[in-house]
């Protein structure tokens, strides 16, 4: 068992509980009426947990310890998206430049980095980006009940425990427990949204739940030794995009959990996949 | 004027080119600075510390054909000792020992970090990962005494300062040594590895990690 009890209760069930607490509490105080708390809410999940778990220092030297400053700041940028009115481009442009600079802080800058530093500053910002638009795009023309926006937050929840699972198999043990951490601040936010009588917008927590989530991999791969190709590590990354199968005209007309489970099963197999590709890399060569 | 303001922007143009060096250039010669903390006021490289050697003294390479560098790490267990040991040595560094007198004076190593091997290659790679050496981070790691004391008969007392993930601090540990038809060299001591900043897993693997080097050079 690479994870111990200690890392379970204070990196994963702790967390899980605040954020949730932390949520409850904010809507019955009235704090999450002018803004949506959810994103924040994810920030402080993860943070917990890296923090209890002590997964980095406070001061960040390398590349990697930045993580979880990157996070809290797309959590902000989250936040005042919500606040004012952005179009779309200017939306656009503000989580690209933002991806972009987070990037300048994540990718290591070694001599014989492969892909090199600009090869990896522009993919991974322009995946990040991508990914993120789209998925809000889809929030908003296909997600309007509170059901839906849960079926988002277990998509965002099953890419992070995917990721966990291809980070562990990489020999990164350090970045798979920070992903079990975004899992557990994740799961806080379904306990409150299935409690809540007005739920958190999921869609405000799509930018730091991916940024998240592919700054793990990109941090987990870059530092790995392991044969766990990149492949593994980019379909995580876009699993989430599964759920467009839903606007399909055929699917749209599905109800209810029929209507979910075709939605959630792409993504599924997408994150199977990618998991797949993980085991046979890790165990074919031995 | 005209030609005053030409030259004043000449020299400004001059010295912006010839104070900026490019981030590439610079980490290149950061990663080719030797990591190796001397501990002493000299910034001597373990080349030149040959050319500064009193006469009466000799210098020992020490190579992986003559020396061993390995380490002994241990799970946490309820009674020890632990059955699932893991060992593990550098396969490149190098350094020197330089005796004086018949004594052993000074000796000085570095290591690559990432030539870390153990007999399990994903335990391998995951002592490189960030978890533990974090070798791309840290490419090197070095030892280098400041000072050897003998002790009992045929033991001294070696205190030098060790640099590991960039961190150095100053250890003492006892060694066995040997001059009888060449020099040979052993010893076994403890680190904490916490102290530099290896603290990953303290609740799944003991802070202290077994050392043991060996030196057999005729």
């Amino acid at each position: 068992m690479p994870f111990s009890s200690t890392d379970i209760v204070f990196g994963f069930v702790l967390p899980a509980l605040i954020v949730a607490a932390v949520l409850l509490a904010a809507q019955k105080w009235r704090l999450s009426r002018a803004i949506d708390l959810s994103p924040l809410a994810l920030a402080v999940g993860f943070h917990l947990a890296y923090w209890m778990v002590g997964l980095g220092p406070l001061r960040p030297e390398s590349h990697w310890h930045w993580i979880p400053y990157v996070i809290t700041v797309a959590a902000v940028i989250s936040c005042a998206k919500a606040i004012g009115t952005w179009n779309r481009g200017a939306r656009a442009a503000l989580i690209l430049i933002s991806s972009a600079a987070f990037a300048f802080f994540l990718v290591p800058t070694w001599q014989d980095l492969e892909p090199t530093r600009s090869v990896l500053i522009v993919g991974w910002s322009l995946t990040v980006a991508g990914v993120t638009l789209s998925a809000e795009s889809l929030a908003q023309t296909l997600f309007t009940s509170k059901r839906s926006h849960q079926v988002l937050l277990v998509a965002l929840l099953i890419s992070s425990l995917a990721g966990a699972v291809v980070l562990l198999l990489a020999d990164n043990l350090r970045f798979s427990q920070m992903a079990m951490a975004l899992a557990a601040a994740i799961v806080g936010l379904l306990i409150a949204n299935s409690i809540q009588s007005i739920p958190p917008q999921a869609e405000s927590t799509l930018f730091p739940a991916v940024t998240a989530i592919s700054g793990l991999l990109l941090i987990g791969r870059v530092n790995s030794f392991s044969d766990v190709p990149w492949i593994s590590y980019v379909l995580v990354v876009i699993a989430p995009l599964g759920l467009w199968v839903l606007n399909l005209p055929y699917i749209r007309n599905l109800k209810g959990n029929l209507r979910v489970a075709v939605g959630l099963s792409i993504s599924c197999i997408v994150l199977g996949m990618a998991v797949a590709f993980a085991v046979f890399a890790t165990y074919a060569s031995q | 004027m005209r030609y005053k303001t030409f030259w004043l922007l000449l020299v400004a143009v001059s010295l912006f080119l010839g104070c900026g060096d490019p981030p590439a250039e610079s980490e290149e010669a950061d990663a080719d600075a030797p990591v190796v903390e001397l501990g002493t006021e000299d910034d001597e490289t373990i080349d030149e510390t040959s050319a500064t050697t009193p006469s009466d003294s000799t210098m020992i390479e020490l190579t992986p054909e003559n020396t061993q560098i390995g380490f002994v790490g241990t799970h946490i267990v309820e009674e020890g000792p632990d059955p699932d040991a893991r060992s593990g040595q550098f396969e490149a560094f190098q350094g020197t020992a330089t005796m004086t007198e018949g004594m052993l004076s000074k000796i000085a190593v570095e290591i690559e970090t990432s030539s870390l091997q153990t007999e399990n290659e994903k335990l391998t790679g995951h002592l490189k990962s960030p978890d533990f050496f974090d070798v791309r981070e840290h490419p090197n790691a070095s030892f280098t005494s400041t000072s050897i004391e003998p002790a009992a008969d045929g033991e001294v007392n070696i205190t030098g300062d060790l640099t590991l993930l960039g961190n150095t601090k100053t250890i003492s540990f006892p060694a066995t040594v040997s001059t009888d038809g060449g020099f040979e060299l052993n010893a076994e001591f403890t680190i904490d590895r916490t102290e530099f900043g290896m603290d990953y897993g303290v609740d799944k693997v003991e802070k202290t990690v077994t050392m043991t080097i060996g030196i057999t050079s005729s």
